[in-house]
């Protein structure tokens, strides 16, 4: 397992996830809002860094869609990263 | 696309165009009942999908109490509409006004309000690019106050009127919760439209365009009652129908957002 994630690539897995329910503007604009307040402007993150990311994606999510729903899209997101060499 | 949204579409078209055609010949004890009928129809969909929509998040979800307000307040659209029936669907007539009608449509409207305000608030504080509280508020103001200014003197003359107390005081407040219900639309209106491309965005316009035509709607009806031009009156009630046409149709959309898609295979 890797320590570093492509912050590129991961955030274009999470993207992908929630833009059929809140368009690919928001999702990108959303993601990239939550990765710069916490500072993470590097070409990888640590798999904790992009869990951090994630939770707040999610908690965003929650509103819109509701808990189960979101929970199912993270489920989607996790599994996606894992397949890229990481483990949020 | 929802189950809702052909019938939806066919629906939209046949109660908007004989008021887009200026048509005012149409007998009103064909329109009343048809209408009434169709109301109730599109709005029993749209509570059944709203207290779903309810039904379908956790306690602790931040759209839930949201969702309870908006399925309370069509649910008392939908009463109100079963005590109208009384008249235009067993007698084909207009129903009295006021009557034991708005005890159901005006908590209903201001129910309706509340819970697109409660999501606009939610929206507001969820993270997401959508814009921020304070721009909320100012935009919430704003619409507050044109809005106010378009029916300022539909109240004055309402309340100046020499109907009964009780005649002037239901007559004004339908326009003042109008009001209440376009300012959180235009706000979320402002909120939503950066969720283009998503589905959420299909449901939100459909809702909103469904909030937005029934609260301009109200508020032409009023007019259209202190001109007394009554033919306009049956076919503008007519295409009443269209907005809980959009909330039901609105609501289906959402709901299948709220519930998680079967894992592919």
């Amino acid at each position: 397992m890797n320590d570093r994630i492509d912050r590129a690539r991961a955030l274009e897995v999470v993207e992908r996830a929630i833009a059929p329910f809140v368009g690919e503007t928001l999702a990108r604009a959303s993601t990239r809002a939550h990765c710069e307040r916490m500072g993470l402007t590097g070409t990888s993150v640590s798999p904790a860094a992009l869990e951090t990311v994630l939770e707040q994606v999610a908690k965003g999510m929650r509103v819109f869609v509701g808990s189960r729903q979101t929970a199912e899209v993270m489920d989607r997101i996790r599994a996606d990263v894992a397949r890229l060499g990481g483990d949020p | 696309m929802s189950r809702v949204g052909p019938l939806a579409l066919v629906a939209l078209a046949v109660f908007l165009l004989p008021p887009l055609a200026g048509v005012t010949w149409i007998d009103p004890t064909v329109v009343l009942p048809v209408g009434s009928a169709a109301k109730l129809c599109f709005q029993l969909v749209a509570a059944v999908g709203a207290w779903r929509c309810a039904q379908a998040l956790d306690s602790g979800d931040p759209p839930r109490r949201a969702w309870t307000l908006l399925a309370s307040g069509i649910t008392g659209l939908l009463l109100g509409q079963l005590v109208l029936a009384r008249w235009q669907i067993l007698d084909a007539t207009m129903a009295p006004f006021p009557s034991a009608a708005d005890a159901a449509f005006l908590p209903g409207t201001l129910l309706l309000g509340l819970g697109l305000a409660d999501f606009a608030r939610a929206y507001a504080a969820s993270g997401m690019s959508v814009g921020s509280g304070r721009r909320a508020g100012i935009t919430a103001i704003l619409t507050g106050i044109g809005s106010l200014a378009a029916i300022a003197l539909l109240l004055v003359d309402v309340l100046g009127s020499a109907d009964s107390t009780a005649e002037r005081v239901v007559a004004a407040a339908y326009p003042v919760l109008d009001v209440a219900l376009l300012v959180p639309a235009v706000v979320l209106i402002d909120q939503t439209r950066h969720l283009r491309g998503g589905s959420l965005w299909s449901a939100w316009a459909l809702l909103l365009a469904g909030a937005v035509a029934m609260a301009t709607g109200d508020i032409a009806f009023a007019w259209f009652s202190v001109l007394d031009t009554r033919a306009l009156e049956a076919v503008l009630d007519f295409a009443f129908a269209s907005a809980y046409v959009l909330f039901a149709w609105g609501i289906a959309v959402h709901r299948a957002n709220l519930a998680p898609a079967p894992l592919s295979r």
